[in-house]
């Protein structure tokens, strides 16, 4: 039979035992909690313009254009941030090619002869925390199912919308690099559409310089173009002659991100950057005049005119979604008063006819005038 | 794959033309092989000095040789029966005209349009290509997001 002396030792011994156990899981698990990267800071890392890698592989992406086309591209990347894309297949964009090298950004069409030669937008500043900042807002984001995609092993970034219209969207990274591999997004009735994936990957040591200069064929004509420069609204006006519509609160969660004016003379318009954090977009205006007859045949869930205005907006939301965009994009610049009502809806478009709270709305404000005049009318006779 | 099937696929591969499976597996070779590796160079010298080689004049007279043959070509058209070529060309050109009214009415189709060939769609086709440059998770610039002005 042990003795007390004994059975307090070993008490005394085992408390030791638990408290040390105990310590050292808490001390693990603070550990693992600082260590384990939360869904933003994985996408974060994935969003930031610089790669911690040389990257060789082959892509395939949809086309936003909503052809349904899905090209294959040859990608080349270095961490300097210089870029070559080569498009493979299919046969009517084969031999496209896109050449950074972080000075100048090239882009050749060789089936029409042209280069496009312009600035590396890799001089701009990189906006991805500004970005994630406005993602949280608009989402929330949790870790999904991870796959193995081209033999890498994947983290899965799923962004759900807050606002109902939105979809979707799961980023597919590395769990070694953070490099995008795939991007899906979940309409409403759960179809997935991949809109880019990675067939193949490796991770090179080393990219020569001469993967990052392009090579044309013959002597392609060279536009070139200078970068577009941020300004402000009072300059645009200036500029271009009318005040940009620009609402303080965007729809879906969209925020003005930058104000571009054009630098050509061809055509004198207003770029506005909108953005949720995930979804890009673009809202183009400019001062119709000669060339309305150019933008008839364009998609018209994108254009629309508003008095002498023309807006497009470019995404790669839907069509349906643009349309929302575009008229909600309205919609606040007209509850603001940056707009008049008229100029919406007496604008003999039809393609603002269909706005039916606009054609409310101003049926409302006309019953109301017309009401007060009847009801003048009225008094006049009863006295 | 060995050395035969990399030696067939050299041309293809040089001129990007094969699938992203194919590209890899010829690359990898490459890079271990050095007798196909300098095959590689050679099949790429070969494709320079050929894209360099100056376009021949014509030779003399040749616009000469052209009328001739043009003039003999003609002359054998004059056996033809005249009234039948007459009814075909009637009906063509009565076909012609009514295509071009359809075109003319129909409307003018969303996507297609040649961004060269107009200052607004070759501006916005610009301009994306370098909003896409800005955003790494936006894949690559050669993929049209404009859906007004398809290329």
């Amino acid at each position: 039979m042990p003795s007390p002396r004994n059975l307090f030792r070993a008490g005394c011994i085992s408390l030791a035992l638990i408290t040390v156990s105990v310590v050292a899981n808490a001390g693990t698990g603070f550990a693992q909690s600082k260590a384990a990267p939360t869904p933003a800071e994985v996408l974060l890392k994935s969003m930031q313009r610089q790669t911690s890698v040389n990257v060789l592989g082959i892509i395939t992406q949809r086309d936003g254009a909503g052809t349904g086309i899905t090209q294959t591209i040859r990608v080349e990347r270095d961490r300097n941030g210089r870029s070559h894309f080569l498009v493979l297949a299919p046969l009517r964009h084969q031999g496209t090619e896109s050449v950074d090298n972080g000075a100048r950004s090239l882009v050749y069409w060789p089936d029409k002869n042209v280069i496009i030669d312009q600035d590396s937008p890799s001089k701009t500043p990189c906006d991805a925390q500004w970005r994630m900042t406005l993602a949280q807002k608009n989402y929330r984001l949790k870790f999904g199912t991870p796959l193995k995609i081209a033999g890498r092993t994947t983290r899965c970034i799923e962004a759900t919308p807050i606002d109902p219209r939105m979809e979707v969207r799961r980023f597919y990274v590395d769990a070694t690099t953070s490099y995008p591999l795939r991007l899906e997004l979940i309409g409403s009735n759960r179809t997935v559409v991949t809109i880019q994936d990675t067939k193949e990957i490796s991770y090179p040591v080393d990219v020569t310089a001469d993967r990052f200069v392009l090579k044309p064929v013959g002597a392609p004509r060279t536009l070139k173009f200078e970068r577009p420069k941020s300004t402000s609204a009072a300059q645009v006006e200036r500029a271009l002659g009318f005040e940009p519509i620009i609402p303080k609160v965007m729809p879906m969660g969209f925020a003005m991100q930058d104000m571009q004016v054009t630098q050509s003379d061809r055509w004198r318009s207003v770029a506005i950057r909108v953005t949720d954090g995930l979804v890009r977009g673009t809202v183009y205006q400019w001062r119709s005049r000669g060339e309305d007859r150019e933008v008839e045949g364009m998609d018209e869930n994108s254009v629309m005119k508003v008095g002498d205005v023309r807006m497009m907006i470019v995404s790669d939301l839907d069509a349906s979604r643009r349309q929302a965009m575009l008229e909600a994009f309205v919609e606040s610049a007209l509850a603001e008063g940056l707009l008049d009502l008229s100029s919406v809806f007496l604008e003999p478009d039809p393609i603002c006819r269909r706005f039916t709270w606009i054609q409310s709305r101003y049926e409302d404000e006309t019953s109301t005038v017309n009401a007060r005049h009847s009801l003048r009318k009225e008094t006049t006779k009863k006295t | 794959m060995n050395c035969n099937a990399i030696n067939v696929k050299l041309s293809a591969y040089a001129d990007g033309e094969l699938s992203g499976t194919e590209m890899m597996e010829v690359r990898q070779h490459l890079s271990r092989c050095r007798a196909c590796s300098q095959e590689y160079q050679l099949v790429c010298e070969l494709k320079s000095m050929i894209s360099a080689m100056s376009i021949p004049p014509p030779r003399e007279h040749l616009e000469d040789r052209l009328m001739t043959a043009i003039a003999q070509a003609d002359a054998q058209k004059s056996r033809f029966p005249w009234r039948l070529v007459a009814m075909f060309a009637g009906l063509a050109t009565a076909s012609a005209a009514a295509t071009l009214a359809i075109l003319a009415l129909s409307p003018k189709p969303p996507h297609g349009q040649d961004p060269e060939s107009t200052p607004i769609a070759l501006e916005i086709q610009r301009d994306q290509i370098y909003s896409v440059g800005i955003d790494p998770m936006a894949g690559s610039p050669t993929v049209s997001t404009t859906h007004a002005i398809a290329p």
